[in-house]
């Protein structure tokens, strides 16, 4: 009896040397993070000036000849930025060195500034992610929970539905979704386009996202259950509300969390992926996967636009690198036999 | 199928004139093996059992005898397939879920395996106090004060209290789990071998504390162990478990002096005795038979070195033998004879 709280002792003082690289890494990933995020809500107002497209017609309009030199100028005019966030007239398309930050990262092939397309750009690749994990936790949830409690043949039913789903081709599934949803989407939003081609890829994307999220709490529910802290609550006398709310959902929290987690970046890869090939996002709405595949068409042997496509990548990696560090860290936190 | 119930009511314990608090009869249990062929096999076959208020039986037995899932059958928590459960008089097969719940505050148990079966997610005080929760006893400041005194009372420091169960050593952790079986007054608690899982210096700790507390609380023990020495230091009768039956069944002392079943003997034999460096050793053939395919006539009868064609033909009946004393029962077609297992020195 005695020896016990010397062992507990001595866990408690042992792991603190090797923390602290890990931290670092973790406050660098939210750091980095919150500031992507921060600077794209924050920029917002500007670069819808500078990505909208009806404003950039009217510029090239303002020239009969569509001139392969976009007149900034008129197109900066036509969508009413201020002086301040202009840059010179001067600045031609395909340029890095010019004025101001909207010239940071240069600009794109219309003369666009790549800065101002990459951090709405950033938001809808974000927002994409966080409604896949949303979805999968509340479908991917309850689905998983409901299966694993009832068991038997509603388990069986169950599962077999996520199992046909897993089956289907994804990128046929989200075209299918899309060509289905486009239309009611479409009418229910009252002819705003843009806004429901988001959705009908957060529905597609997030449709798709749930089914591992119901597998993997399924099994939890199954191997919790055998646990023999719930037969101990069931001998207790406590009765099955008590033993989810007190047993099973507590410990749910944990691999729900860290699942959520990796949703995030694979809903964002599968957002680019799509965009990337055309079916995803479409023009002019940014996002990381359009851009990126705007750079790689811009991108060529005689001339290298760089930095069309290293900027959308280096913020899609960063962010998916900071994600996985949380929910790596995330998992740490919510177990408590990491607590010394 | 069918056992002979009368043969097996007639169970008797020492104290056969005390009233049962916890009584068994023609219990069984099955399990059906998951997959295409959907295999029963019976866990327990046709047990009787009686444990009167403030008595331990002990329960012994190799692994996969039964014993466990007996011990967990007497409390509702795992399907009973037939037969009757009776607690305190009320029939525990026949009884909604509600009501049971509601009885299973006077009947807890104290499991074996001290890491699983408690919640990682909770703290000490939370794991002890979540039977005075569950049924709704006292406020939030009275349960802390009751499960702080009973810490202390089962020999864990309050401070534990606030610690995960995880930070505990076994027998902290076996402590633990005793209390969170007694906070709520039961009267009966089956002890699934809860001590064959610590050091031998702390099992006669938890020991001590579990035969404190039964003479403080009055409580009613069904001590399952598969060490008989464990089960002699605890219990005032005993049952030996071979494949899911009882195979014999007597007040420990008349056990240990006069065990008739082959299977008790060669139990017997295996118990380590300090003063003896060279002993006579029993060898037992073989492996128990798997439960799925059990052995015709007496399930021990292919271990056993006195078996006779009866055996093989005719499952035994629990019987008294003339000779013994009136509570010891013997589960033998050779009971009456003294059976002499064949030694060799080691």
């Amino acid at each position: 009896m005695g020896r016990a709280p010397v062992s507990s002792d001595r866990g408690g003082s042992a792991p603190g040397a090797p923390r602290r690289p890990r931290n670092i890494v973790v406050w660098g990933s939210a750091l980095c993070l919150i500031a992507f995020i921060s600077a794209s809500v924050a920029t917002l107002p500007f670069s819808s000036r500078w990505y909208n497209v009806q404003a950039l017609g009217r510029a090239v309009r303002h020239r009969p000849a569509a001139a392969p030199v976009v007149d900034i100028a008129a197109y900066a005019r036509a969508s009413g930025a201020t002086a301040a966030t202009v840059p010179e007239p001067t600045a031609a398309p395909m340029t890095r060195l010019a004025h101001g930050a909207s010239s940071w990262l240069g600009h794109d092939d219309l003369g666009r500034s790549l800065l101002f397309r990459l951090l709405p750009g950033y938001l809808v690749s974000l927002l994409v992610g966080l409604s896949a994990a949303l979805i999968a936790v509340i479908v991917g949830t309850t689905w998983g929970a409901v299966a694993g409690l009832a068991g038997g043949r509603v388990d069986l039913a169950m599962m077999r539905i996520v199992d046909l789903l897993y089956g289907l081709p994804y990128v046929l599934m989200v075209i299918v979704l899309k060509v289905a949803l486009s239309q009611p989407l479409t009418q229910l939003f009252a002819g705003r386009t843009r806004l429901a081609e988001i959705v009908v890829l957060f529905a597609a994307i997030g449709g798709m996202s749930w089914l591992t999220m119901a597998r993997v709490v399924r099994g939890q529910v199954l191997s919790l259950r055998a646990q023999g802290f719930v037969e101990a609550a069931r001998a207790a006398g406590a009765g099955p509300w008590h033993i989810l709310r007190r047993h099973i959902l507590p410990n749910l929290v944990g691999p729900i969390a860290v699942y959520a987690t990796l949703v995030v970046p694979q809903a964002i890869l599968q957002e680019s992926f799509l965009s990337f090939l055309g079916i995803g996002i479409q023009q002019p709405t940014p996002s990381l996967g359009r851009l990126a595949a705007d750079g790689v068409e811009a991108v060529n042997t005689f001339v290298g636009y760089w930095w069309l496509i290293v900027y959308p990548c280096a913020a899609l990696a960063l962010t998916l690198l900071a994600l996985n560090f949380l929910g790596d860290r995330l998992r740490d936190a919510l177990d408590p036999r990491s607590v010394a | 199928m069918m056992v002979n119930p009368s043969a097996a009511m007639k169970t008797r314990t020492p104290d056969a004139a005390a009233p049962a608090l916890m009584q068994a009869e023609g219990l069984y249990v099955e399990f059906t093996t998951p997959g295409a062929a959907r295999r029963r096999t019976r866990a327990v076959d046709g047990v009787s059992l009686r444990i009167a208020a403030g008595e331990t039986l002990g329960l012994v037995g190799e692994s996969g005898s039964g014993k466990t899932t007996l011990g967990r059958a007497v409390l509702r928590l795992v399907p009973v397939v037939a037969g009757a459960i009776r607690f305190d008089g009320v029939e525990l097969t026949a009884l909604p879920p509600r009501r049971l719940r509601e009885l299973r505050r006077h009947m807890q148990i104290v499991f074996q395996d001290p890491w699983g079966s408690f919640d990682p997610r909770m703290t000490v005080g939370q794991i002890v106090a979540e039977p005075l929760v569950i049924h709704r006893i006292g406020s939030r400041a009275q349960r802390r004060q009751r499960v702080a005194n009973l810490l202390e009372r089962v020999g864990l420091h309050g401070s534990l209290m606030s610690r995960y169960p995880h930070q505990l050593s076994g027998g902290q952790r076996q402590r633990m789990g005793i209390a969170r079986a007694v906070i709520i007054d039961p009267r009966f608690i089956v002890c699934d071998e809860p001590v064959s899982a610590l050091d031998v210096s702390i099992q006669a700790q938890i020991l001590n504390l579990l035969a404190d507390l039964q003479q403080e609380r009055q409580l009613a023990y069904l001590f399952i162990a598969h060490n008989l020495a464990v089960v002699r230091q605890i219990s005032r009768s005993v049952a030996v478990m071979y494949l899911g039956r009882i195979v014999e069944t007597a007040g420990v002392e008349d056990l240990y002096a006069a065990a008739r079943h082959p299977y008790t003997l060669a139990l017997l034999a295996a118990v380590l005795e300090p003063q003896t460096a060279r002993r006579p050793r029993v060898v037992l053939p073989g492996e128990p038979p798997s439960p799925m395919a059990p052995p015709a006539g007496c399930a021990f009868h292919p271990r056993c070195p006195f078996a006779e064609e009866v055996c093989r033909r005719e499952v035994p009946e629990l019987r008294s033998v003339a000779g013994l004393s009136a509570t010891h029962r013997v589960a033998c077609h050779r009971a009456d004879e003294q059976l002499v297992w064949p030694t060799t020195f080691v």
